[in-house]
């Protein structure tokens, strides 16, 4: 409905394909060549197991080593060497937050790995950042922001601090899903969401409802429901977190 | 009262206009960066009539229920030219899209633009985004492009300034977008879409590749280390495979698939089978022309065949000797011998004696012969046929090799003359075959090499009766009889005046595995191509795919028309490494000592796999139309 009877041109248009010819000759180099130099460390990724971007640079978890690459050509020259086991990657500023085994690092702009200060985790459940504020759920329910601050010499140090102390007896049960949208932190466990914003936590309930997913749309929150029998199916767009508040 | 409503609703209609904000949708359909999807056609459908005032839909909406639940495992929002978009993707690997302006539908994210997203498939969903593999998937963006991404490496990147339009279906390059496809979307339950700029940028290692030796030296010379990369569809290239390196200097292409160089000729014993395979063969005619004058035979030209002419007794005053020779590709002589013929012609006064015992016949040589004369008349008690050759040469250089061994006794075809030397008409019995004798003998490699090194290289069947052979010297006392040559078959029939005349040589050659793609190289890399069957190769029809215009014997190479650079060998046309590559493959470079001196041709081809420039005139002006 609405379209009409395509042209014999954009018929015979769609007959032809793309194609690559996998044969080239070595001619006319002196028109054709062109500098290049050859690096032998490229990666290209095969096998992610986590991945985050801080800017133009690109980090991922590829076979337990930390790889950084550019945004531009998805090219992975350096690595950061790492002797823990990593449980994740989340960008925090201009680097990338490592949520390790033996506790938290931080990758600085220089790829320099450095251990994150203030109270820190073995294990972590689930993490989130809204750019300058990294945050995570670690498994004794803690929710920790890290951030970066500066020393006297101007010197940028990553600090982690918890920030569920209000919320103490809060259960995030295995998989909690978190998403920060600008200020606002969202935690959602099965069937209610945990809003923390400006230092307050606030919580939305949506009853007999399961959420399955939620995320960010235009500054808004958009949750994903499992329940068939209600009309949630499907993700749903709340307008602000302010209207969360007092709930 | 009845004036009280009229006041009513008049008061209520200029309420109505004072608190309705003006909407236009002059601006059209969005295909240009915007910052405000706000104003365009599809804005129009955002709207919500509350106290009969026109107001854009704002707050929490509820999406309608879809037929199937979505399991959806990742979610990204971004803006696409001015319009926030909800990326979803679901357990399927499928993407969805929400927009919050028009959150009624879960839209099916697909490609805009004329190349297909996956072009392995067909149809509309070869436009469709969705991801072959992986489990996992990550959101990458900058201002300019948004990067969904596998845990597998699979890559597509989404132009975020670039085109975005939302339909009731997919919209095929073919068909005519038309602002109702946006009211149809709305009401067109399933079929939601939203289309994208997308692009297939996953990178990926480059496979083995060859160096193919170019034998015409167009390619500039080459020498060091050599490797190929594979440029993804934004043109970076990705890793470098590993070398190889040429120590001289040479002249090469550089191929993805395995290929051979033909510029030189077509070398048909490089791909051929052994001999006796008797099937997929292709008959060459060698043409021998008949000069009155001289009363001289010449060899001329070179003329495909279906198959060799058949029967010899159907034409009246017909003898075929009907000796065959053939060499195979294993430097073997291989010849037989037709009783068939010979038992209706077995007291025709031409035939040489000695030939029904065959008991030890031998293969005789000469490289000097070049044309042959039929000066001489054969009688049952033993004629001459001269040559140039015979007469001006002697004994010493010739060689007899003993044909003792018998192959098989099972003749493929019969083999037969053409009725007339002058009008060159043959009688083809179709599909019959006859019962022969097949004899085989081997010629130790050395003197293989040395015997069949020139241009001209015809080697005589010698017959022995007794302890005699018949013809051992032309020039003693005329007892020899010459057969047939080595490298062909050679079939002679009695002409009305009685005497035996050489006819046209037929050749062999096994064509097994012979289909496959030829490819010319029209310059600066620019290549033209096709894929030609074996049948087609083969037949002699009206429109063969390939003229030969000459032979090297000595080599068994043939020379083809148009002329091909490069031949990639396949059998089957629709699942090959060269198709598999055409469709899924990318541009790659090759790198050489520090530059990258060569980038392969992107082009596009039809179904059939041939590379198409010019789409009207490549098809004699008819529309192409898709398998």
């Amino acid at each position: 409905m609405g379209n009409v009877e395509p042209s014999k041109n954009n018929k015979m248009l769609l007959a032809l394909k793309r194609a690559y010819v996998p044969v080239t000759a070595i001619e006319y180099t002196t028109l054709r060549s062109r500098k290049y130099e050859k690096d032998s460390t490229i990666e290209i990724p095969t096998d992610i197991s986590f991945c985050t971007q801080s800017g133009n640079r690109v980090f991922i978890l590829q076979k337990g080593t930390i790889l950084v690459g550019d945004f531009n050509s998805m090219l992975f020259r350096d690595r950061v060497t790492v002797d823990f086991s990593v449980l994740g990657i989340e960008q925090l500023s201009y680097g990338a937050v490592v949520f390790g085994n033996n506790g938290l690092h931080f990758i600085d702009e220089n790829l320099s790995l450095q251990r994150v200060t203030g109270v820190s985790t073995n294990s972590v459940k689930a993490y989130c950042s809204s750019g300058n504020v990294c945050y995570a759920v670690t498994e004794d329910n803690e929710v920790l922001a890290i951030v970066l601050e500066f020393s006297a010499q101007g010197r940028p140090y990553p600090v982690s601090t918890s920030i569920s102390k209000a919320i103490s007896a809060a259960d995030w049960g295995d998989n909690p899903q978190m998403v920060a949208i600008d200020n606002t932190l969202y935690i959602a466990r099965a069937h209610d969401i945990y809003i923390y914003r400006e230092g307050a936590w606030t919580r939305y309930d949506f009853g007999v409802h399961t959420i399955r997913k939620i995320g960010a749309l235009a500054n808004r929150l958009v949750v994903s429901f499992h329940d068939a029998f209600t009309l949630f199916e499907v993700p749903i767009v709340i307008p602000t977190a302010d209207d969360f508040e007092g709930s | 009262m009845a004036n009280n409503t009229s006041r009513d609703d008049i008061q209520y209609e200029i309420l109505r206009f004072v608190r309705t904000e003006r909407i236009g949708f002059q601006k059209g359909l969005i295909e240009r960066p915007d910052n405000n999807a706000i104003g365009y056609a599809g804005d129009i459908e955002n709207m919500d009539i509350i106290d009969g005032v026109a107001v854009r839909r704002r707050g929490t909406r509820c999406l309608n229920d879809p037929d199937v639940a979505l399991d959806i495992i990742a979610m990204h929002s971004t803006i696409i030219s001015g319009c926030p978009v909800l990326f979803l993707i679901t357990r399927e690997r499928e993407v969805k899209a929400a927009l919050i302006e028009y959150p009624e539908r879960i839209m099916t994210v697909f490609k805009k633009g004329f190349a297909p997203l996956k072009p392995e498939l067909t149809g509309e969903n070869a436009y469709i985004l969705s991801f072959r593999k992986g489990s996992q998937f990550f959101f990458l963006e900058s201002d300019e492009k948004l990067r969904i991404m596998s845990n597998l490496g699979e890559t597509y990147t989404i132009n975020k300034l670039g085109y975005i339009q939302v339909f009731s279906k997919v919209v095929l390059p073919t068909e005519i977008e038309l602002p109702t496809d946006i009211i149809d979307a709305r009401t067109d339950t399933n079929n939601a879409c939203l289309g994208l700029e997308i692009e297939d940028t996953t990178h990926i290692r480059p496979p083995k590749f060859y160096l193919v030796r170019d034998k015409s030296r167009r390619c500039t010379p080459v020498s060091g280390e050599i490797c190929v990369g594979i440029e993804n569809n934004e043109g970076v290239v990705g890793p470098m495979s590993e070398s190889i390196v040429v120590p001289e200097y040479g002249h090469f292409y550089v191929s993805l698939v395995n290929a051979k160089c033909i510029t030189n000729g077509f070398d048909f014993l490089g791909f051929a089978t052994p001999f006796d395979s008797a099937q997929d063969v292709m008959y060459v005619r060698r043409n021998v022309e008949f000069y009155p004058a001289s009363n001289t035979f010449v060899f001329s030209s070179y003329t495909r065949q279906d198959s060799p002419p058949h029967n010899p007794q159907e034409g009246t005053s017909v003898f075929s000797a009907n000796v065959y020779l053939a060499i195979t590709t294993k430097g073997n002589v291989c010849f037989w011998f037709d009783y068939q013929s010979l038992a209706e012609d077995i007291d025709a006064p031409s035939i040489p004696v000695g030939v029904p015992a065959f008991g030890s016949p031998i293969l005789f040589y000469d490289q000097t012969i070049k044309s042959i004369k039929n000066t001489n008349d054969i009688s049952a008690s033993g004629g001459v046929i001269e040559s140039d050759a015979f007469i001006q040469s002697v004994i010493s250089p010739y060689k007899f090799f003993h044909i003792t061994k018998r192959v098989q006794t099972y003749v493929p075809f019969k083999y037969a003359v053409e009725t007339d030397t002058n009008t060159k008409r043959i009688i083809n019995d179709g599909a019959n075959k006859y019962v022969g004798e097949v004899y085989f003998t081997d010629i130790p490699a050395p003197i293989y090499g040395s015997i069949f090194s020139d241009d001209e290289n015809i080697v005589y069947l010698m017959i022995k009766d007794g302890l005699n052979y018949y013809p051992v010297i032309p020039e003693n006392d005329g007892t020899g009889k010459i057969l047939g040559f080595a490298k062909a078959r050679i079939t002679m029939l009695r002409g009305s005046d009685g005497k035996l005349y050489f006819m046209p040589v037929y050749f062999k050659y096994d064509f097994k595995a012979q289909s496959g793609y030829f490819l010319h190289n029209k310059g600066f890399d620019c290549w033209d191509g096709e894929f030609i069957i074996r049948e087609r190769l083969l037949s002699s029809v009206s429109n063969p795919a390939l003229q030969i215009t000459a032979i090297d014997q000595s080599t068994c190479k043939v020379s083809l028309s148009p002329a091909y650079d490069i031949f990639v060998p396949c059998e089957d046309p629709t699942s090959n490494d060269y198709l598999n590559w055409m469709q899924n493959g990318r541009r790659f470079v090759v790198w050489n000592n520090g530059n990258i001196i060569s980038r392969s041709q992107m082009a596009y081809m039809n179904s059939s796999g041939t590379i198409v420039y010019d789409f009207i005139n490549s098809n004699n002006g008819q529309i192409i139309t898709d398998d």
